[in-house]
């Protein structure tokens, strides 16, 4: 049995270390008996949502952002029906913003989000970092690891979160109670780069909700011994 | 009034911060202090050449230098790497005289590149080599294009370019200045696929259409065309030629040139600094002839000896992906059975503890290659799960978090002793070591 991925946007939306999150997903699918199959489609290509059992799309710069958001808008019906439907959607960094109602981007002009959030989003042409720690509403007592590098904000996030904060900000620099959104099968984080490696906790709910009844706990002993070493320089 | 004072405070604080080893910034920042326009009032009686990217400034602009001072001309340069405000501001109050005259043939200056709109706000370089663009530390420096904006601030028209014809990203800065390319034919290292996970032009920097790429030397450093626009490799005034990197030799428009230090990238650096000399009126074969004696300082790269066993440093950036895939290079190139030690650090400079930077950078490459890697360092189990998610196999990866004890894991592996790490880690490493 395979397990079939996109990859959308893989080389205008590349901030950096985001192929760790495809990494440890296909790793652990292969040692579900699943065989993971990675697409990758990009400006220019049709996309038909319902092909994939997981749709990841990572961060990018702000003028390339822009450019995914114009491509996307003809789809955002699609798109909003595949995760009523519940395909399981990864989304990190400001690659959010495609999702609100809008966003203003890099050249002060509105941009199109799908609309499957209420929140906009702005570009600041400020480079924004912060270490957080948080824990997905899922798993209330396990915390993760991860990091913002980010020139952008996200106003108006009222549900749906996926992480609440114990470390570190959220969508927007004055937010410190919660980051992201889950709806359905739909994860989105403000958090970048390998995020499902710094977060075991977060990786097993993604693979249970792609693999089905193929499912089985992977063993993330080592992910989580580099992830308590890091939480303890926190305090925890 | 300003400067003059502003001059004399410089020069000594530089003089009496050469007995504290704080001579190469902080007597130019006083002196931005009290004159904040002070770079732009010193008086240049020869030509100022600026070099910034993201990659080999440091070692490219101390080749410009090099060639130049080998060839008879006097030099003022940041040959110590001091390239934000406060250290170019010094180079300058240094080389000046007292009514800031500075009466240099030529002023070599690197440049960080996200300071370049600071450094050239009062003053203009003549010429400005940039090597290439790549992410590069993010947590400091945003990304490319937040790099690119600040460049195209600091670029005034007027100012030549000397540009990397194979790097499509930094090839198309500023695209209505004068310019000149240098470049690399094809070579034997040369491969048709991306052989790196960072490839920071994948899409056409000028349209965001597909790119093709005809071969790469490393990264996204090749020769390309946008399908959609035609944007392609421009043509190399001066283009290294017949590269034969056994030997060190190679040619720049038919003469000849030997690298003492032979990676792809050092080729480019040193094809980039004779375009420049050049550009700037010396002839082709003294620059070449020039460059050809220079030899790679030994902070860059460097080995020893650690009782039987070769030890070498190869200096590789923190959160610069392509630094490191540049030294898997090297390791891999290296004859015989070798080890690598990596240390990895929390973000320099501000102690966040992302790694994300490590799944840029292409480990599996040396799956099955090397005997063996140490890692140490506060981020040690991080680098741990990267490499066993590269496929490493369990007795193929040491830990050891601290790098005090550092040295038993060492031992027990095999062959020369490869440190990829930043300089200062290098040398705790070494010290720990070599005991």
């Amino acid at each position: 049995m395979s397990a079939n991925i996109l990859w959308l946007y893989d080389d205008l939306l590349d901030l950096y270390g985001d192929s760790g999150n495809l990494l440890i997903l296909c790793n652990r699918l292969k040692k579900m008996g699943l065989e993971p199959k990675v697409s990758r489609l990009s400006l220019g290509d049709t996309l038909d949502f319902n092909l994939y059992d997981l749709i990841y799309i990572g961060p990018g710069k702000a003028k390339n952002l822009a450019k995914a958001s114009e491509h996307l808008a003809p789809y955002a019906g699609r798109m909003k029906e595949a995760v009523e439907s519940g395909r399981v959607f990864f989304v990190t960094g400001n690659a959010r913003l495609l999702f609100g109602k809008n966003f203003i981007g890099w050249d002060g002009n509105t941009y199109p989000g799908v609309g499957l959030f209420d929140y906009t989003g702005r570009e600041t042409g400020n480079v924004f970092i912060s270490d957080v720690v948080a824990s997905p509403v899922f798993a209330p007592d396990t915390p993760g690891y991860g990091f913002i590098n980010r020139t952008a904000h996200i106003d108006g996030n009222n549900g749906d979160w996926l992480f609440t904060l114990r470390s570190g900000v959220g969508d927007n620099e004055t937010e410190t109670e919660h980051e992201g959104n889950l709806l359905h099968n739909f994860f989105g984080t403000w958090q970048l780069g390998p995020v499902l490696v710094k977060n075991p906790h977060l990786l097993c709910e993604v693979l249970r909700r792609v693999a089905g009844d193929q499912y089985r706990d992977p063993d993330n002993t080592l992910e989580q011994k580099a992830l308590d070493l890091t939480l303890e320089e926190f305090g925890l | 009034m300003k400067f003059q004072l502003a001059l004399l405070v410089g020069k000594l604080l530089r003089f009496v911060g050469k007995y504290f080893g704080k001579a190469t910034n902080l007597p130019g920042e006083w002196a931005l202090k009290l004159c904040p326009d002070l770079m732009g009032r010193f008086r240049f009686q020869g030509k100022v050449i600026a070099v910034t990217g993201s990659n080999g400034k440091t070692t490219t602009a101390n080749m410009l230098a090099y060639i130049l001072t080998d060839q008879g001309y006097k030099v003022a340069n940041n040959a110590k790497g001091s390239n934000l405000t406060g250290g170019v501001a010094t180079t300058l109050l240094a080389a000046s005289n007292f009514s800031g005259v500075i009466d240099a043939d030529f002023v070599v200056l690197e440049v960080d590149e996200r300071f370049s709109r600071l450094i050239f706000k009062f003053f203009s370089p003549d010429y400005l080599l940039c090597t290439n663009l790549f992410r590069d530390q993010l947590t400091r420096n945003g990304n490319v294009d937040v790099i690119i904006e600040k460049l195209h601030e600091a670029i005034k028209p007027g100012v030549k370019l000397i540009l990397n014809a194979n790097d499509p990203i930094s090839g198309s800065l500023a695209p209505d200045n004068p310019r000149v390319y240098y470049g690399m034919a094809r070579t034997d290292k040369s491969p048709l696929d991306c052989p790196n996970i960072t490839h920071d032009a994948k899409v056409c920097p000028k349209c965001f259409g597909r790119m093709r790429y005809f071969y790469y030397h490393y990264n996204h450093i090749g020769a390309f065309t946008c399908l959609s626009c035609g944007y392609a490799t421009p043509e190399a005034k001066y283009l290294a030629d017949n590269v034969n990197f056994e030997t060190g030799d190679f040619t720049i428009g038919g003469a000849p040139v030997y690298a003492d230090y032979r990676p792809p990238f050092n080729i480019l650096n040193m094809t980039g600094a004779v375009a420049a000399c050049c550009e700037m009126g010396l002839s082709l074969e003294s620059a070449c002839a020039s460059i050809s004696r220079f030899r790679v300082m030994q902070e860059r790269y460097d080995e020893f000896q650690v009782g039987d066993r070769t030890a070498v440093m190869i200096l590789s950036k923190n959160q610069n992906p392509v630094s490191f895939d540049q030294s898997i290079s090297y390791v891999l190139d290296l004859p015989g059975e070798k080890t690598v030690v990596a240390l990895v650090n929390n973000i320099n400079h501000t102690g966040h503890r992302d790694t994300t930077w490590l799944y840029d950078i292409g480990w599996e490459r040396l799956r099955g290659k090397v005997d063996s890697v140490v890692c140490t360092g506060p981020r040690a189990w991080d680098l741990t799960v990267r490499l066993k998610l590269a496929g490493f196999r369990d007795d193929a990866v040491k830990v050891e978090c601290d790098v005090q004890k550092v040295k038993p894991k060492v031992d027990e592996t095999k062959g020369t002793i490869c440190i990829l790490t930043e300089l200062y880690d290098a040398k705790s490493i070494l010290e720990v070591i070599g005991k």
